[in-house]
């Protein structure tokens, strides 16, 4: 009995590695030739997949640029001290040698307000207006910067600062960036929901046009089935178009991203040189551009298998 | 190599399409089956490439029970028959090539196997030279000829079919009768399915007869 139950089993034939290799190989390029007798159709459905993912790629890489350029904007944690306008050099001099003694503080340069007022008159272009001016308005100004990092104690420099008599106010550089920064983790936060709720509408993309696809190749199914086709056979060419699709939807995507950067990017230099800043758009790095090809690739397939292992299992029972 | 044991096959619904067949073919035979249509026929060749499953009974091919083999060697089982259908079954988007060769590549065989293979089935029906047309473009013996290479083409030890000529003149029906004598002469062993009672009496080889889904007579 159990010879006979060996009677009928996996042949050696279908199941060598290369003959495994082999049914792949043609599938993979069938799949790909079957594209070729639909262009059309095909990238239809390609620049949907590519469009709908080009919206959050597009959105992180706008938040990338962003945290960039906060980067680039000042990467020391600076405070500013304005004195009191009728502080005098020399007492200025000496509040700054204190401060400098100060364990909390790492470092402090004092701006005199001459120096100040020159400064602006060179770089502001207003020098004649400057030189109408009869006495300078330009305070003198203590830039520190702190030895220490966590907002308590930092708060609490600031507090004893601004009982000194000679200081009219304490100004933290940071507190703007670090509202940028919050801002920029928000628009992340939202693009990564984007990003999940968008790759879902790619799945669905997927899965109804191989199910129109299944649909359609009913007859060559039951046929292959009929001549002893196993269902990973059958399955194979469709999880195959799932990849193509993905594949060129995403390749497709960071294009259109890219594309859209370069565009953009004129524009926004021309406008950062105003800031007398070099500031530039960056593009897709490398690493993301095949991360995002490599989701939409695995969104493809899972799309497709979704929906063809759904239908084999019908057909089976 | 084939044998039915007091198969019964009920269709959900109630209605009972094969009443306590029990038959036997052996290994070379060539045999047909007849009866009205709705007698049973078609299920029953459907119960031996596994396309259903006997209520009742055992359908053993080549000593093995088909109808109680698990889903996932169904495949397997197919692939040890070769099915030809009154409406060919063919893929029109194909060419008579493809078509051929499905099996073989369902299979994983080496292309140049491949091509030795199908040409030599196409050259057994007489397609010779009509590798890279497409069955519409051929007439309906033709067509039926393309089913019959795909059928063989994988060199099955048995050949099922069902109605081969059922769309056939009287001519081209005796000249594809004549095809399957031939394949029964190397050693398949052939069953087909006809209502074409004259044809299969002037042939002389057994008759198995089904009326409402019993076997009625065996004769040959």
């Amino acid at each position: 009995m159990a010879r006979r139950r060996s009677n009928i089993q996996k042949p050696v034939l279908s199941f060598s590695p290369r003959a495994y290799i082999r049914i792949h190989l043609r599938t993979f390029f069938s799949s790909l030739g079957r594209f070729s007798r639909s262009p059309f159709n095909f990238m239809m459905t390609v620049s949907v997949i590519a469009i709908t993912l080009s919206l959050p790629a597009g959105l992180l890489v706008s938040i990338n640029n962003l945290q960039t350029l906060s980067g680039q904007i000042d990467l020391n944690n600076n405070i500013s001290i304005f004195l009191k306008p009728d502080t005098t050099l020399s007492s200025a001099k000496t509040l700054t040698t204190s401060l400098q003694e100060k364990d909390s503080v790492s470092l402090a340069v004092l701006i005199d307000k001459q120096a100040a007022l020159d400064e602006f008159r060179q770089y502001s272009g207003f020098d004649l207006a400057i030189g109408m001016l009869d006495n300078n308005p330009l305070p003198h100004v203590i830039q520190i910067t702190p030895h220490i990092n966590d907002q308590v104690s930092l708060q609490s420099l600031i507090n004893e600062l601004e009982q000194h008599e000679h200081i009219q106010l304490v100004q933290m550089d940071m507190g703007w960036l670090e509202r940028l920064n919050g801002l920029l983790n928000i628009a992340q936060r939202a693009a990564t929901l984007i990003t999940i709720l968008l790759g879902f509408a790619v799945l669905l993309i997927v899965s109804n046009t191989i199910r129109l696809e299944l649909h359609s190749r009913r007859d060559e199914i039951d046929i292959t089935r009929l001549v002893g086709a196993t269902p990973s056979f059958i399955m194979r060419p469709f999880i195959y178009s799932g990849f193509w699709y993905g594949f060129f939807g995403g390749v497709l995507a960071c294009l259109l991203v890219n594309i859209s950067i370069l565009l953009i990017d004129s524009p926004t230099s021309s406008l950062a040189s105003l800031y007398n800043s070099s500031f530039s758009l960056q593009t897709m790095s490398l690493s993301h551009t095949l991360s995002w090809i490599l989701f939409s690739v695995l969104l493809g397939i899972c799309g497709s298998w979704v929906v063809v292992s759904r239908y084999l299992a019908k057909l089976e029972s | 190599m084939l044998q039915f044991i007091n198969v019964s096959k009920r269709y959900p619904g109630g209605s009972e399409a094969l009443k306590n067949v029990s038959f036997e073919i052996q290994q070379g035979e060539m045999a047909f089956l007849t009866g009205h249509s709705g007698a049973g026929k078609s299920t029953l060749l459907k119960l031996i490439a596994v396309l259903e499953r006997s209520t009742h009974g055992q359908v053993m091919l080549d000593s093995q029970n088909i109808g109680r083999i698990p889903q996932r060697l169904v495949p397997y089982a197919r692939r040890k028959i070769g099915m030809i259908f009154q409406d060919h079954r063919l893929l029109h988007d194909h060419t008579v090539f493809d078509n051929v060769a499905l099996p073989l590549i369902i299979s994983g065989h080496q292309q140049h196997e491949i091509k030795r293979r199908v040409r030599a089935a196409l050259d057994k029906v007489g397609l010779s030279g009509k590798e890279q047309r497409y069955p519409i473009t051929l007439s309906g013996g033709e067509q039926q000829r393309i089913g019959i290479a795909r059928a063989v083409v994988n060199k099955p030890p048995m050949i099922l079919a069902d109605e081969p000529t059922g769309n056939l003149d009287p001519e081209l029906s005796a000249e594809i009768m004549q095809l399957f004598e031939q394949f029964n002469q190397v050693g398949v062993t052939v069953l087909i399915a006809s209502h074409d009672v004259p044809l299969i009496k002037q042939m002389g080889y057994r008759m198995l007869e089904l009326s409402q889904g019993e076997l009625v007579q065996e004769n040959g």
